[in-house]
């Protein structure tokens, strides 16, 4: 999810403060990957938990106003197969980003795949609303340039509840400053002067990945005693997963009992 | 190239060959001790094999078992409760859980840290037992870490269409093994509730007894039912 069409203004500040972030991140990129990934599970570094767990709040808030209502609406007025195929459809637009991270990440295996799945789904998947691809032996993956980084041995900094997108960390959240960069979309869109593109997509993906997470999150949020602190542990793993493009076992996870 | 300078170089290659001989030689007891290395493998194998084997024995046990209809709710929990020692390592999860502050906590909170999470794991997995269908485990891979004494068994479910990776944790124990944990698309059950948890001790300045008493009442609420049993079967 992304709000950068929200005007000029927004999108400097934006800007200004990924770059700053990323001043910040080159003063604590890591030397050992692997313990400070290790050390996420123990104790995430949360020096602004105060500011996370207010703009946290405000998101629940908002999403107990906005988005479930919107999400529900969404799901009882589209069938399954028309929600699959706005999803297919979005993840095919966003291409060139996961493939762009792909090649930064050196992995060439990717890489092929994205492009292969690019081709079809534009084809055969009729401009990417279906997702033949997937059928063929292709599996969606998506890449970001927070995970770019992250191969590159760059810390993930501190965790970072951003207003409405949720959770994300230092460097996820300069990672998606990159991204924006990176979409040849941005640009056509702002040759166009298509300033509600970003946000039209935005909005669609957010409210399709609520409406496919309303049990999910109803479940998780039920028998927390720390909601917060559940979400961003959620977080940091599923993310540590997704950076490792973990197939195997996960060696990186502390486990109960001896060694 | 001059035919003095062609004497001068024979003798390297002599010396060459002698050396690429022995390092032959080498060579072949390298490869005596990797095949014998690659016998180990053979060992985790079979070792992947039996984990495997418990598993599936596990769960056709808890379906065989927690179906009879005549039973009573009283039965069924208690039979429940004797799998769940026999399959986790509950004590190992429960110390794993707490984290730092079992450190802190006295040994009666300790045991009453490890009898509310075993009532946990009653409440919130027992029903789903219910609705399950039996159909066997899809086993993807299996990985033993014989370093760390671990093996994890890959498996594959299908949830609202999508495919969903759960992976199994277990450590052998004796003859057999423990569950200690369960891995959801690379989340950790385990971990996942130690950090939650730990939030919430240090909320409440260190006390653990806070944590036992909020989860105490939550389960009082059934708050760990899973939201739709009857769901898993409708489909």
């Amino acid at each position: 999810m992304t709000s950068w069409a929200m005007g000029p203004k927004l999108s400097r500040f934006l800007i200004v403060l990924g770059l700053g972030m990323l001043l910040a991140l080159g003063a604590c990129a890591s030397n050992n990957a692997e313990d400070d990934a290790f050390l996420a599970y123990e104790e995430p570094s949360d020096p602004i938990e105060p500011i996370n767990r207010a703009i946290f709040d405000f998101n629940n808030f908002l999403d107990g106003l906005l988005l479930k209502p919107l999400a529900e609406l969404y799901g009882v007025l589209l069938p399954q197969g028309a929600r699959d195929s706005i999803r297919n459809f979005l993840r095919n637009l966003a291409t060139p980003v996961t493939l762009a991270n792909d090649l930064l990440q050196g992995e060439m295996d990717r890489a092929g795949n994205t492009t292969a799945r690019f081709l079809v789904n534009t084809t055969i998947g009729v401009g990417g609303l279906f997702d033949i691809a997937e059928k063929q032996g292709y599996p969606y993956h998506s890449e970001d340039f927070g995970q770019t980084m992250a191969v590159h041995g760059v810390d993930d900094g501190f965790y970072l509840v951003l207003p409405i997108l949720g959770p994300s960390t230092a460097r996820d959240a300069t990672g998606r400053v990159v991204d924006i960069f990176l979409d040849p979309l941005t640009y056509v869109a702002n040759n166009n002067d298509w300033d509600g593109l970003g946000l039209a997509r935005t909005a669609v993906s957010g409210i399709d990945a609520r409406e496919r997470n309303i049990e999910t999150l109803e479940e998780l949020k039920r028998d927390s005693v720390d909601f917060y602190a559940r979400i961003r542990s959620l977080y940091y793993q599923t993310r540590q997963k997704e950076i490792s493009n973990g197939e195997g076992d996960l060696p990186y996870l502390p486990a109960p009992g001896a060694e | 190239m001059t035919h003095l300078q062609n004497q001068a170089i024979r003798p390297p290659l002599a010396e060459l060959w002698r050396v690429s001989s022995r390092m032959l030689g080498l060579a072949a007891a390298i490869a005596i001790a990797v095949s014998l290395t690659l016998a180990r493998p053979a060992a985790s194998a079979s070792t992947a094999e039996q984990a495997e084997a418990f598993l599936t024995n596990l769960s056709q046990k808890a379906v065989e078992g927690l179906k009879g209809e005549e039973m009573t709710q009283e039965e069924r929990e208690q039979r429940f409760r004797q799998l769940l020692d026999h399959a986790f390592d509950m004590e190992a999860i429960s110390q794993f859980v707490l984290g730092r502050y079992s450190r802190v906590a006295s040994e009666e909170e300790k045991q009453r840290f490890t009898d509310v999470l075993k009532d946990i794991v009653v409440q919130r997995f027992m029903p789903l037992f219910g609705d399950y269908r039996g159909e066997g485990l899809d086993v993807r891979q299996t990985v033993v870490d014989e370093g760390r004494n671990l093996v994890t068994i890959i498996t594959s479910t299908e949830f609202q269409g999508e495919p969903v990776r759960l992976d199994w944790r277990l450590r052998p124990r004796g003859e057999s093994f423990k569950i200690v944990d369960v891995v959801v698309e690379g989340a950790s059950l385990v971990i996942t509730y130690r950090s939650e948890y730990a939030a919430f001790i240090k909320q409440n300045g260190g006390n653990v007894s806070a944590l036992i008493a909020d989860l105490r009442e939550k389960l009082d609420r059934g708050a760990f039912k899973p939201e739709n049993t009857t769901a898993a079967s409708k489909s």
